[in-house]
């Protein structure tokens, strides 16, 4: 009986006090001005996959890092080649571009307070190498531990090393000038490439790849407390805190529920002059950034009731989203989006050989029905593109010149297939070579979920099953369909069919060519042409525009005219806020929200 | 004496073989997971995952070596809670369930405890007013409750009282801007309140109501309707006539000899409802983003996550496991009956 | 045969939760069977046609509850739900009572090692967390029907071994099956004339009311995306959209999650109406108002003597 009554007296309390909050949420809501503002709630699906700038490899883990870590340099806002020093306040470039030199800022702390010197950068960076996670090639690419000949980084050197006041000895791995990361003192480093498995090239993209999570500045005197750094390991202690040199600080962080972020109080950039100051490092104007992972519906509930400041949603809610009162919602323009996902379909003729035969790929690829796809699974806000530079990237216009859309047309598609000799059918009904063998029965791919791709694999099977192409609807858990998908290994004989996409590393057109491209995927490298790789190489290497124009668009025909990957569509961007927030800075390498970089500039009107 | 003689012995033999079925389930999850799966290696070292980390896979969980090696290994690193790392999030598995396994714990007991309040109070009416109309309004509101799908019911929750009426929060466990008290038991409202916060006991309590209230709504049918017919079983019994006929009037009979009686039959199914509950909270837990261990299971399964989801599965089975032997017991506790005549 | 159809049609008809539940039931199940018989001619469209020009349609005269996503007609994707809800709910509580019909015989006439080993195997399985076992198990073997199906007799069986051995347990114990047992009268013809006949109306009681819970649970996989092939149409994956588009579309998720409720809601009422008719403890007082108040008076009457 006192339990009872204990508990439904708990129960009216807690009703109470739920309500008076929130009349007095409601009240600070409509009465306080702006200046007291202090904290902003943004609402997302997916909660991060770590804390760790070494180990996170999607956008709500690269998210959180951008706020708390920094690195050398940062995007420039909307432009994707050039760029804003963050740690480093200037460098150059060697005539070859195989050097880069840095010059560092004074002065920097890390939020324990902890001095940054070159020495965390030539920590930092080999450390992500030595640790060996999913994203670690994003430097593996031009920088490795060894040079190959005499000089090896391991992990039991990273952990040796005193980084507030080296010695003779530390000194000695550190200075050496034949390695990946030389710090020449400590406000001055050279990072030189060619080490890594791209080979003794330049790569212009480079600076880009510095920017992500794996390339910022981590404190060695931190990792060192716990537990060190293990060759291909990832540390516990990182996954879920983090201290960085950034304008905000983990405050709290619950797995799954959400991460509030609290300015970092003795944030360095507030002792330089602000006449020094750029978008990427002034001092935040909101004390408190709070990231909640949540359902979809959930989301826009809090969106309407003010709960929420921004919230992140598919673009097929646009619409409805629309007509909330007091809020902002806005298409990008195509570049911007995290996702950046650009979609096609992929055809292994190894796995399954009627795929050799190009008459086959000309009929999936005119069978395909691109506008009614966009204007049903996206209500109409995706585009049609041409791989594999995404639009909106440098070079895409120049690289598609002279190609249309691939078009529908069953009539095209099932004349094709009659003439790879197999039974086709018009859309008027009639049988093209009846005699023919039907067209044997093919899985397709792709993930379990998406909603998008689950719709639109519903109409590419519809699509196909009307020239006379039945397909089996093989969908996999998005964990199982990348390593089926990316697994650069062999060709599936299983999926010989699907659907596939590409989301940026970091964000630069050849990111998307060298993978699409070069044959690392499954269906890609079943093309594998040598003079396509060399193109990629090529536009890679140069620095010279009209070259990187040239071979990006002979890649581009080649793939075109093979009908390799009938490129599917590119989804717009939903940004999504309440209208008395401003100063986001769209940034198509950006995980904010899925599309800004930074919450430092963020601020209510 | 010679009765809790028996008691002890009856005890210890429950104790026994729930041990025996625990590490049977053991056995079975771990065939399961490494018959039904077809590489493992790859599996369990996630996506994009460099040969190297598939070797250190093989070798960590010694996939090469036979069946029933890695079927040792299995177990005595379960023993000695060596569970190992997620390859998905890199922190350890028993950690991770040591953080989300009280707040489903916390999301249940309150749901319990709502039910075992509102299915008693109910199924109390409902049989005093046997055959009434309303009786015949609860047992279709439960009826109705036990039929509604756990989707359909959360999802209107939130549109209804946090949308259209919004006086909840939409999910979550708590407000972000608090940070959680000192871990004691790991419930929040329990650790605010044990580091007697009060404020925070309150916020914990308040996102706590919606989907507490949801999970209770859905499963207090079988509560109410073993109370009911519970009490309408001794409602007829001779000595409650007697009592009625001793010239007691009608509401101290019920509230007396009729309540108390009935409510023992309802015991055993509060405990048995408490390892269902947990179990059935993936649904609740997903739609109002509560950080639970349903809800962890939900991802580590649309994640392939097999190292996590053994050890999710192999915590729960223990709990229910558990549930049932307390259940076992209090029964035959309370009623001497049962071991009298031994457990067939 | 007959006759025992009758009576049970009278048992069902003299409560009106159970003839309200038996009902629904027979509404859908007629309707399911004949869209089995007559296949999509019965319906005003093919359920499986994507029409990319009618997507997400409001309910009017030519779709009567709207179109979904993808422009497929959402009352005729009901329609054609009803019999792989119904169906593989049914297939499901079957061949967990076969299962159970199996072992708990076996158990509970045996007795002995056989009846040890069956009973804690039983006991291992009913400690499984049902709904997170039947997920992972239909994640790992792949979404088809049957898959789905398997991975949910996995965890529902074991209940029905319990509820046949302690049946069988109380047959045993009466006359004709004491006197088989000494004139050494085969098992299957103690099993065909003593114990099925004495143990197949509460087998059939307790199947019926878990048809419900199984196609909850089968429908919540369906939710999450689990187990069930996408274009099949299923009345929890139709509802799952509500996921997505509940602020866009939202009958397109509410309305299937409504008949899945109203199916569930029959056998529950049939189930609630059956367990207050076969419970003992009510049984002896389903009489009217009238005449308990006159057994009350009386037996206040007969202690003032």
């Amino acid at each position: 009986m006192i339990v009872i009554i204990v508990v439904v007296v708990l129960i009216v309390s807690a009703f109470a006090i739920g309500i008076t909050e929130l009349n007095s949420q409601k009240k600070t809501s409509s009465t306080t001005t702006s200046q007291t503002k202090n904290s902003l709630t943004v609402e997302e699906g997916l909660p991060p996959d770590s804390l760790d700038p070494a180990v996170t490899y999607t956008t709500p883990g690269w998210e959180v890092m951008n706020q708390v870590y920094q690195g050398l340099v940062a995007p420039n806002g909307t432009s994707m080649t050039s760029f804003v020093g963050v740690l480093a306040y200037n460098w150059s470039i060697s005539s070859n571009g195989m050097n880069y030199t840095f010059y560092l800022r004074h002065n920097v702390t890390f939020s324990n307070g902890d001095q940054f010197t070159a020495y965390d950068i030539w920590f930092s960076v080999y450390r992500t190498i030595i640790m060996d996670q999913a994203p670690s090639w994003i430097m593996s690419q031009n920088l490795a531990p060894g040079n190959g000949v005499n000089f090896n980084i391991t992990a039991s050197i990273l952990n040796d090393i005193n980084y507030t006041d080296p010695n003779s000895t530390d000194l000695n791995y550190m200075e050496y000038p034949n390695q990946s990361i030389q710090v020449v003192n400590p406000y001055e480093l050279i990072m030189h490439l060619g080490y890594g498995y791209n080979g003794n090239v330049p790569y212009n993209a480079f600076l880009m790849t510095l920017t992500t999570p794996m390339a910022a500045a981590v404190d060695p005197r931190v990792v060192e407390a716990h537990g060190g750094v293990q060759a291909g390991t990832p540390n516990s202690w990182m996954e879920s805190n983090a201290i960085g040199t950034g304008f905000y600080e983990i405050f709290s962080y619950t797995p799954s529920q959400g991460v509030t972020l609290t300015e970092n109080p003795t944030y360095w950039a507030k002792y330089v002059p602000q006449s020094q100051w750029n978008y990427a490092i002034q001092p935040p104007y909101l004390k408190t950034i709070i990231i909640l992972y949540k359902s979809l519906s959930s989301r826009i509930s809090d969106l309407k009731s003010g709960n929420a400041q921004i919230i992140e949603a598919p673009v097929q809610d646009y619409n409805s989203l629309k007509g909330i009162p007091n809020v902002n919602v806005s298409l990008l323009p195509i570049q911007f989006g995290s996702s950046q996902d650009a979609y096609f379909v992929y055809m292994d003729p190894y796995a399954f050989s009627p795929f050799q035969n190009i008459d086959v790929r000309k009929a999936v690829t005119f069978a395909i029905n691109y506008q009614g796809i966009i204007s049903t699974v996206f209500d109409g806000y995706a585009k049609q593109w041409i791989g594999p530079v995404p639009p909106g990237f440098p070079d895409y216009n120049q690289s598609i010149a002279g190609l249309s859309f691939y078009p529908y047309n069953a009539t095209m598609a099932a004349e094709y297939l009659a003439q790879a000799g197999y039974r086709a059918t018009l859309p008027n009904g009639t049988v093209l070579n009846p005699s023919g063998n039907k067209f044997p029965s093919v899985n397709f791919l792709y993930t379990s979920d998406s909603t998008s791709e689950t719709e639109t694999a519903q109409i590419i099977q519809s699509n196909l099953a009307a020239i006379g192409i039945n397909i089996v609807l093989t969908p996999l858990t998005m964990t199982s369909y990348t390593s089926e998908v990316f697994s650069n290994a062999t060709n599936s004989t299983q999926y010989p069919m699907g659907i596939n996409f590409y989301t940026e590393d970091y964000s630069a057109s050849i990111d998307y060519v060298d993978a699409l491209a070069d044959g690392d995927y499954v269906g890609t490298s079943a093309y594998f042409n040598e003079s396509v790789f060399n193109a990629t190489v090529n536009a890679s290497a140069t620095f010279n525009n009209s070259a990187i124009i040239q071979n990006f668009s002979f890649i581009t025909q080649t793939m075109y005219n093979q009908y390799v990957m009938p490129w599917l569509y590119v989804p717009y961007f939903l940004s999504i806020t309440q209208s008395d927030v401003t100063g986001i800075i769209p940034n198509p390498a950006g995980s904010g929200a899925g599309y800004f970089m930074f919450y430092n500039t963020v601020h209510y009107t | 004496m010679e009765g809790r003689k028996e008691l002890v012995y009856y005890i210890a033999r429950r104790i026994a073989s729930s041990i025996l079925v625990i590490l049977g389930t053991i056995i079975i999850i771990f065939l399961i997971s490494h018959v039904l799966s077809k590489n493992p290696a790859a599996l369990w070292a996630g996506p994009k995952a460099r040969s190297s980390t598939i070797a250190y896979v093989i070798q960590r969980y010694h996939l090469n070596a036979p069946l029933y090696t890695q079927l040792w290994y299995f177990i005595s690193n379960f023993f000695t809670g060596n569970l190992g790392l997620d390859p998905v999030t890199g922190k350890s598995i028993s950690s991770e369930i040591l953080y989300y396994f009280p707040n489903t714990l916390e999301l249940v007991l309150a749901a319990l405890l709502i039910i075992i309040v509102l299915g008693l109070g109910l199924g109390y009416i409902a049989a005093i007013n046997f055959s009434s109309k309303k009786d015949a309004l609860i047992r279709i509101l439960y009826t109705a409750a036990w039929a509604s799908p756990t989707f359909l019911v959360s999802t209107l929750a939130i549109l209804i009282f946090s949308s259209y009426i919004p006086i909840f929060p939409s999910g979550g466990m708590y407000s972000p801007y608090i940070l959680p008290p000192h871990r004691v038991t790991g419930m929040f409202v329990l650790d605010s309140l044990i580091s007697s916060n009060i404020n925070d006991f309150l916020n914990g309590m308040y996102h706590l109501i919606l989907p507490a209230l949801t999970l209770a709504f859905l499963n207090f049918g079988i509560v109410t309707r073993i109370s009911r017919n519970g009490i309408l079983g001794v409602k007829w019994l001779p000595y409650v006539k007697v009592a009625r006929a001793k010239g007691l009037d009608e509401k101290h009979v019920s509230r007396n000899h009729i309540l108390r009686n009935g409510l023992i039959e309802s015991n055993t199914v509060i405990a048995v409802m408490f390892g269902w509950l947990i179990t059935g909270t993936v649904v609740v837990e997903e739609i109002f983003s509560w950080p639970g261990i349903g809800r962890f299971a939900y991802s580590a399964i649309s994640s392939d996550d097999y190292p996590v989801l053994i050890f999710v599965v192999i915590t729960f089975t223990v709990f229910v496991i558990a549930a049932n032997l307390i259940a076992d017991i209090m029964y035959a506790v309370l009623d001497p009956r049962i071991r009298l005549s031994g457990e067939k | 045969m007959k006759s025992s159809i009758r009576s049970a049609m009278k048992i069902i008809f003299s409560n009106g939760l159970s003839a309200a539940g038996f009902i629904i039931i027979a509404f859908f199940t007629i309707t399911a069977i004949l869209y089995l018989i007559i296949g999509n001619r019965m319906l005003p469209y093919n359920p499986l046609q994507i029409n990319l020009y009618q997507a997400n349609a409001p309910p009017s005269y030519s779709h009567i509850f709207g179109t979904d996503e993808l422009g497929r007609d959402i009352f005729s994707r009901i329609i054609a739900a009803l019999p792989v809800d119904l169906g593989i709910s049914i297939f499901v509580v079957l061949a967990s009572a076969m299962i159970g019909l199996f072992m708990g015989t076996i158990a509970g006439y045996f007795r002995g090692l056989i009846e040890e080993v069956i009973m804690r195997t039983t006991d291992l399985f009913f400690a499984f967390p049902p709904l997170i076992m039947s997920m992972a198990i239909a994640a790992t073997l792949g979404p088809s029907l049957l898959n789905a199906a398997i991975s949910i007799i996995f965890v529902w069986w074991p209940p029905y071994v319990r509820l046949v051995r302690s049946s069988t347990l109380q047959v045993s114990a009466n006359e004709f099956i004491t006197m088989s047992k000494v004139l050494n009268t085969p098992f299957r013809r103690i099993f065909m004339k003593g114990i099925f006949p004495n143990i197949v109306t509460s087998l059939l009681i307790y199947a019926t009311m878990d048809i419900g819970t199984a196609m909850l649970t089968l429908s919540t996989l369906g939710f999450l995306g689990i187990g069930i092939p996408v274009t099949t149409p299923e009345l929890g994956m139709m509802a799952s959209i509500l996921s997505t588009n509940f602020y866009t579309y939202p009958l397109e998720g509410l309305i299937p999650a409504f008949f899945l409720f109203l199916i569930v809601m029959g056998f529950s009422l049939l189930g609630e109406g059956l367990a207050e008719i076969i419970d003992p403890n009510i049984r002896g007082h389903l009489l009217s108002r009238k005449k308990r108040l006159e057994e009350i008076n009386r037996i206040k009457s007969e202690s003032t003597n």
